[in-house]
């Protein structure tokens, strides 16, 4: 895996031209906002309320892909899916997936910016 | 409703043609039709073969273009009316104004 | 009349657009604020539904971006919310989602979104919907103040017609259209569709009516109405005959209205004396004489009022008799152009059959009027169906009373005398009743003999010319041939006059409150033999014409002198 497959280069730099000094607030503010969405969709995961669980991906879903963050969306993507059908047996190692590649994302984000 | 103008050659005769009902929506085109740069014409011809009705602001118009072709000297003749628009014509008087044929 | 045109509405392209962004995400909010701020225009943020119908309240933004899910409420309902708080006005909805199935897409338009931003958002495609809705807003917002202004229009438009229609039937109803002998049917607000109908009794008794169909609608039909009325109603109760009216009204329509309005009409002269009907009209349909069970379609012989020039203008009337229970009906074009809903016309041919059938009914008025309506159905015949019926009867069963002429009160002369006379041609063409009446009237507190004195007048001076110069039979009209060839007779010898004269001597001698007239008329005929008429029966001999017994009953005296040709009545009136 290369970093595009983590960072859409493309993306991030678009943003950077158009948030001017804001930039760096943007990745700061994202970050903070995803953490407490993580802790949200583990909640969701322990109740069992797959509905609730598929909303809080797909809230995460929608920053990560304005970010710029392919595999990231595409996880919350996958457990949106989960959610919304009820499939939550699997969702127990997406939700480990996922807390895995943000700790990634974050450590490139803070080297990106 | 549609109205078309030809000339003669010699450019002393306007034909206008109306087609479909003849009432107040027309009074724009028809204006237009008669009232051009190269008028008033010697002769005007009213082709109503196709028309199929006549109002009283259609008599009106044909009382406008009489006065612009010159009032009592205008020379104006009305053709191939059919029964109903004939007989809108005709109650009116307007064989006194125009050659009706 | 309002003449200021409407304010522009602001260009599409032209100024900053205040833009609503509700989006629960911090970062996402972030990120679109960046994009729409490069782009010129003002930013309003909200963290939830509730704050954003709260921030649309307050801050009047002209679009909104919306999360549709977000905490507390969610863009669907805010949506529906703020569609509701913008009542008419167009505040576009731009759902901010990454939704991707139908369902959820369906749902934002169901809460009145106007459209979708996916994310990753990308720059150009939002300035493209921005502009994009603006454009719309603006055209909006214009057709929203054109409407308004039309129905402003609209409004004052109602309120002058309502004004104009209150003068007009101030001027229009003097007359008598509530006599007995006439039915009519007349929209409220015919005015403004045209259509008019007059109805005046003469001083001589007996009466005119005029029915008048005008081009056009609205105020343009309105305006030469006024004068029509006007000019119908002097010149009626005045005296003057229905030719000279007719040209008065041709004339003063023709040099008013611009070329291409005129008005078609017909007007009658109901005689109830000698029972007869004179008729003139120009471009309506055919009037129905109904004369002794039998239909006798009087067609249209010329041209509408207000084309002619004085000098063409044609007054030539037709001249029918009519006993008691005859009637004739005119009408507008509005009952054989009433439509059905295949746009049918109820056309001649129905009008006819249904009036042969019924031309022995009394309610055959209301039939025409029922079938008619009952044709047109739903479809209406819409406001210009206008018709009048008028049927010859005792004038005392008419159940009018000549009209109360206030009295004038003023300081007219009371002592006088005066003498016209007429020869050869103007004997022929010029009726001088009206204006002897006029000089008389003159005479203070006289103005309520009005119509005894015109009959008086009217009677003698008739006789004079129609039996003294034109040396006409009056037993003549006793027949329905004679009665036609009476005026035949007439007209061809008012062609043939020479060395003809009429000579009317007026004296007025006035005293308290009252005075005696004097009318002398002397004609250049032969005179006749007057004595028989004082030994025989009033109304048995053939001099029964010239309604000697009828001035008896109004004039203190009645003198004929020798050879016959002239007569000298004397009229006492008292207030």
């Amino acid at each position: 895996m290369t970093i595009e497959t983590h960072l859409n280069d493309a993306v991030l730099s678009d943003l950077r031209e158009m948030m001017e000094g804001e930039f760096e607030f943007l990745v700061t503010t994202f970050l903070d906002d995803s953490a407490q969405r993580l802790e949200d969709i583990q909640h969701q995961l322990d109740s069992g309320d797959s509905a609730a669980f598929g909303r809080a991906c797909h809230s995460l879903k929608g920053s990560a892909t304005n970010l710029g963050l392919p595999r990231l969306s595409e996880l919350c993507r996958q457990g949106e899916e989960l959610g919304y059908s009820d499939q939550m047996d699997a969702a127990g190692e997406l939700v480990g997936d996922i807390k895995e590649e943000f700790e990634q994302v974050t450590d490139l984000l803070k080297d990106y910016v | 409703m549609s109205i078309t103008t030809s000339r003669s050659t010699n450019q002393a005769e306007l034909t206008i043609s109306i087609k479909g009902r003849f009432d107040f929506s027309s009074h724009q085109e028809f204006r237009d039709a008669y009232e051009n740069p190269e008028g008033p014409y010697e002769h005007y011809k009213i082709d109503m073969a196709e028309t199929t009705y006549l109002d009283s602001s259609a008599l009106g118009m044909l009382l406008l273009l009489r006065d612009y072709a010159g009032g009592d000297s205008a020379n104006i003749q009305i053709l191939n009316c059919n029964n109903d628009v004939r007989k809108i014509l005709t109650i009116s008087n307007f064989e006194q104004l125009f050659v009706i044929q | 009349m309002v003449t200021e045109s409407a304010p522009k509405p602001e260009e599409a392209s032209a100024g900053p657009l205040k833009i609503l962004i509700a989006d629960d995400n911090h970062s996402d909010r972030l990120i679109l604020q960046a994009i729409v701020k490069r782009q010129g225009h003002h930013v309003v943020t909200a963290v939830d539904g509730v704050d954003a119908v709260e921030k649309f309240s307050a801050e009047e933004p002209d679009i909104i971006l919306l999360d549709a899910l977000m905490p507390r409420m969610d863009g669907f309902d805010a949506a529906k919310e703020i569609k509701k708080l913008s009542g008419e006005d167009l505040v576009p909805i731009i759902f901010l989602t990454s939704l991707s199935d139908a369902e959820s897409l369906a749902k934002c338009l169901e809460a009145g979104g106007d459209d979708f931003l996916s994310k990753p958002y990308n720059p150009i495609i939002l300035q493209a919907k921005i502009n994009a809705f603006n454009r719309m807003r603006v055209m909006h917002r214009t057709l929203q103040m054109q409407r308004d202004q039309i129905a402003d229009h609209n409004e004052h438009l109602v309120r002058e017609q309502e004004v104009a229609k209150k003068v007009f039937d101030n001027v229009a109803h003097v007359g008598c259209l509530g006599a007995r002998n006439i039915r009519h049917l007349l929209s409220p607000l015919s005015v403004f569709n045209g259509d008019v109908l007059l109805a005046c009794q003469k001083p001589s008794g007996g009466m005119h009516v005029l029915l008048g169909d005008f081009t056009g609608h609205g105020l343009p039909a309105a305006i030469g109405a006024m004068p029509m009325a006007e000019i119908f109603y002097g010149m009626t109760t005045k005296g003057y005959a229905l030719p000279d009216i007719l040209r008065e009204i041709n004339l003063k329509l023709k040099t008013i209205l611009p070329v291409g309005f005129f008005c078609c009409a017909t007007m009658i002269d109901v005689e109830f004396g000698d029972k007869s009907i004179e008729i003139w009209s120009g471009g309506l349909p055919s009037g129905y004489l109904l004369q002794g069970g039998k239909l006798i379609k009087v067609p249209s012989r010329h041209l509408p009022l207000g084309i002619r020039g004085s000098d063409s203008f044609d007054a030539s009337t037709e001249r029918y008799e009519m006993h008691d229970g005859d009637r004739f009906y005119l009408w507008s074009d509005g009952i054989i152009e009433a439509a059905n809903s295949q746009n049918e016309f109820y056309g001649e041919e129905r009008l006819q059959a249904l009036v042969e059938q019924y031309i022995e009914s009394d309610e055959l008025f209301y039939r025409i009027q029922r079938d008619v309506l009952a044709f047109a159905g739903d479809c209406g015949p819409g406001d210009d169906l206008t018709m009048a019926e008028v049927t010859m009867m005792p004038e005392h069963e008419l159940g009018i009373h000549e009209s109360e002429h206030a009295s004038a009160g003023g300081r007219g002369p009371g002592k006088w005398e005066m003498s016209y006379r007429l020869t050869d041609d103007s004997l022929a063409r010029f009726d001088p009743i009206p204006l002897l009446l006029q000089i008389v009237m003159e005479v203070p507190g006289m103005r309520s003999f009005n119509g005894e004195i015109f009959t008086i007048i009217s009677e003698l001076y008739s006789n004079a010319l129609d039996h003294g110069v034109l040396k006409l039979d009056s037993s003549l009209k006793n027949s329905s041939e004679g009665f036609a060839e009476y005026y035949r007779l007439r007209e061809q010898r008012c062609n043939q006059l020479v060395d003809a004269h009429v000579m009317v001597r007026l004296k007025h001698d006035g005293t308290h409150q009252g005075g005696v007239l004097t009318i002398r008329v002397e004609d250049s005929g032969q005179g006749f033999n007057w004595q028989k008429i004082n030994s025989t029966q009033p109304c048995a001999s053939q001099y029964s014409g010239r309604g000697v017994a009828l001035l008896k009953s109004l004039c203190r005296r009645v003198e004929y002198f020798e050879p016959g040709n002239v007569v000298e009545v004397e009229y006492e009136w008292r207030l």
